[in-house]
């Protein structure tokens, strides 16, 4: 079948089977190899992408799903004002990541602190559950959730100012 | 791997012709369900399969006075994202309960009622609640009550080839409210259940109790829910512990291993009214 989309930006289209999952669809066909194929069960988060604006794993995602849809890979969403706030959040409370589920938990911090409000701890916590990682105390990336959310409030603030 | 013919349907009536002209139709809603513990690299599907996505009508949201109707492909997200007041606190609660915020993105209620090895995470909260499932079929349509999807051995009785349409969920309030998920956490197991109670309590008496728990079997008694209504609370621990025992044993006949989790949780939920 044929599949046509958006993917960061960018109208695509390829020739897929039904049952081939977005994931190998973004690595083998896009080169997109930021999101990782790990459980391909949608229990790891490590494949994370935003698709029409929600964060879903691309693993549970089937080519005939993504017809029609937009797609935001982390490789797209690095060229965000959203993600200089993550980055900043990380590192200034100096979280270090294998860089196995970076695209996972990068999007899981942006999709915690996108709202209109601050999250709370308890929000944050339970958008950072999608996402096993294998390395980093969750207690740091909590950390790094919050300095992005004042990031994020720094950032708005310096905008409406002007 | 063989190519599956993906329909695209747009209306509940095209749906059904589909399903009429083969039965064997894979109804596609969010996929969590469908992709689970399916880890390998390519994924052998059915022949046919109808992606409900573009189905206006499974996506809509009505509210009266005494109900709502939530269009069964609402993901659990939209719904857990629904103003304070739109849906039952208990609902809302089991909702919250499934899977992680990335699933929920993708998962439908309707997925989450029309699974036919088990009762799934919204089944208990729904069961309590005396929700209403719209069941759209090629030869027409009714209204059936969550409880009668629990068929003669307890597990769940779908009508082979339908669609769940439109989920009616009453809205009057219950000041006591409890859900707990039992067992091990991720994807439900044999011996993972979910329990629901509500207690409706007017002038220091109990006017209505509901319990209900699903897993590979679902769970709901009420000729034994009615026995206290009318007592005075606190409850008395005679009736209650008499209560137990008979939740104990309903649950027994119909699986030995569901009425350990029940009873104990029954005992919990009586326990805070008492
Ligand atoms: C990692 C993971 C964790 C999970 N954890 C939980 C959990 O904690 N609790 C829980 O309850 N579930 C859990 N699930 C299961 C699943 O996510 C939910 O049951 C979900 O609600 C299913 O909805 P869906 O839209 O994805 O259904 P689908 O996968 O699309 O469909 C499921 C079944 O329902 C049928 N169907 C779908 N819609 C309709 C309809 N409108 N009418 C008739 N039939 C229909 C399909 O044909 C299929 O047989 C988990 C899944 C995963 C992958
Ligand atoms: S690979 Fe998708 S959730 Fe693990
Ligand atoms: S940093 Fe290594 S798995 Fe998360």
């Amino acid at each position: 079948m044929i599949v046509n989309f958006i993917l960061n930006g960018e109208d695509v289209s390829l020739r897929a089977r039904s049952g081939d999952r977005l994931i190998d669809i973004l690595r083998d066909s896009f080169g997109l190899h930021a999101a990782k194929a790990d459980c391909r069960k949608g229990t790891c988060g490590k494949c994370l992408v935003v698709m029409d604006g929600r964060l879903v794993p691309a693993c549970m995602v089937l080519a005939f799903k993504v017809r029609g849809r937009e797609v935001i890979t982390i490789e797209g969403f690095v060229q965000t004002d959203e993600y200089k706030d993550v980055a900043e959040g990380i590192r200034e409370v100096g979280l270090e990541t294998c860089g196995f589920c970076d695209a996972g938990v990068i999007l899981a911090i942006a999709s915690a602190i996108e709202g209109q409000t601050r999250p709370d701890r308890t929000e944050i916590i339970e958008a950072l559950s999608s996402v096993q990682c294998r390395c980093t105390d969750p207690e740091t990336t909590l950390r790094a959730a919050l300095a992005a959310a004042d990031a994020k409030d720094r950032r708005l603030y310096a905008r409406d100012r002007k | 791997m063989t190519a599956s013919e993906v329909h695209l349907p747009v209306s509940i009536p095209e749906l059904l012709e589909l399903l009429k002209r083969n039965p064997q139709l894979l109804l596609f809603a969010g996929g969590t369900g469908i992709l689970r513990e399916k880890g390998s690299r390519f994924i052998d599907l059915p022949p046919s399969i109808a992606l409900l996505d573009n189905v206006a009508e499974l996506r809509t949201v009505t509210r009266t006075e005494r109900y709502v109707e939530l269009g069964s492909g609402l993901r659990l997200s939209e719904i857990l994202s629904f103003k304070q007041g739109t849906i039952a606190p208990i609902l809302r609660e089991a909702i919250a309960g499934i899977a992680n915020p990335v699933i929920r993105n993708l998962a439908t209620l309707g997925g989450n009622l029309a699974c036919r090895e088990r009762f799934m995470d919204s089944w208990s909260a729904l069961a309590c609640l005396d929700a209403l499932l719209e069941i759209r079929e090629p030869s027409g349509s009714h209204w059936m009550n969550v409880n009668r999807l629990i068929g003669e051995t307890g597990k769940p009785a779908l009508p082979p080839v339908m669609v769940i349409s439109r989920i009616r969920v009453p809205v009057d309030s219950w000041p006591f409210i409890l859900v707990r998920k039992l067992g091990q956490a991720g994807w439900p197991g044999d011996d993972t259940w979910t329990f629901a109670a509500l207690a409706k309590i007017d002038k220091g008496y109990l006017v209505d109790l509901r319990l209900a728990m699903g897993g590979r079997c679902g769970l709901r008694f009420p000729e034994l829910d009615s026995r206290l209504e009318g007592s005075s609370l606190p409850l008395g621990t005679k009736e209650v512990v008499a209560l137990v025992a008979d939740y104990r044993e309903a649950a027994w006949e119909l699986d030995p291993d569901a009425a350990l989790p029940f009873s104990r949780m029954a005992d919990l939920a009586l326990g805070k009214l008492r």
